[in-house]
């Protein structure tokens, strides 16, 4: 099974990419190659994972590098909705432990709002 | 003990499907759990990527065999290269955990080698490696023989 991707502008410097199929050693670099071209003003990445059904190490660096990638340019990444079998992988490696995973659409939708406000605020989110 | 399944792959990462085609096939044969069938493909990634990427750093060609066993209790995957002397069991141990910025983006795969099985051996028998990691299948509910 192949790795489908789409990365669409969830709303103003939001990014969102849906993620289905596997992402590993031979569909990794497919991912890399398309996240190389985000927006470097992007204040939120998330992966939507919602359809992903196998991640290897390979797959985990791509997500990586991608949010290493964004948080230099003062943006951050979130996770969205993972399958039992992707979230025992993120367990095993501890991978990101200062990444918002977000159950849902609505858990995503109010962070955002919250993030939102804080910019409107002036404040920063901590 | 005779091997159920058997592949012998050259050193490139476009075998990989190759190898997931035979755990596939030998998932099914045994009715396997598709959660032990996922932990199967992903140590035979991790180690297979780990071979080609750094077992031939001449660039030669090599072979990697893989063999999978079942008895009651487990499954066994053994891989056997002729790439450099490598023992992926006695690495030190990457350190997990960190937050994004401060991770390392390497020493995963290992990682996830050591936590995915429930026994590992190493050995370098004349040019080969041979490394052998067994899972534990009674723990895992099996599918219904379809």
């Amino acid at each position: 099974m192949p790795l489908e991707f789409n990365i669409s502008e969830k709303q103003a410097t939001v990014q969102r990419v849906e993620l289905s199929g596997r992402l590993d050693t031979l569909t990794a670099p497919q991912l890399d190659r398309a996240l190389d071209d985000v927006p470097p003003d992007t204040r939120m990445l998330i992966f939507d994972m919602t359809a992903l059904d196998y991640i290897s190490s390979a797959g985990i660096r791509s997500i990586f590098k991608a949010t290493k990638s964004v948080q230099r340019n003062g943006g951050r990444a979130g996770v969205l909705n993972m399958q039992p079998q992707i979230r025992k992988v993120f367990d095993i490696v501890k991978a990101m432990p200062d990444v918002p995973i977000f159950r849902n659409d609505e858990e995503m939708d109010e962070y955002l709002d919250a993030m939102q406000k804080k910019i409107i605020d002036g404040g920063d989110l901590s | 003990m005779k091997p159920t399944r058997s592949i012998s792959i050259a050193n490139q990462v476009d075998s990989l499907p190759l190898a997931n085609a035979l755990i596939d096939q030998f998932c099914r044969r045994h009715a396997l759990a598709a959660e032990l069938e996922q932990t199967l493909m992903l140590l035979c990634e991790e180690v297979l990527c780990n071979t080609i990427s750094h077992g031939y750093p001449d660039g030669s060609r090599g072979r990697i065999q893989l063999e999978l066993y079942r008895d009651r209790e487990r499954v066994t995957l053994r891989f056997e290269d002729d790439g450099i002397a490598f023992d992926p069991t006695s690495q030190p141990e990457a350190q997990l955990g960190l937050p994004i910025a401060e991770a390392p983006i390497g020493g995963l795969g290992l990682a996830m080698i050591k936590q995915l099985s429930d026994e590992t051996h190493y050995q370098r028998q004349g040019k080969y490696n041979i490394l052998t990691l067994s899972c534990n299948a009674t723990s895992q509910r099996d599918r219904k023989k379809t």
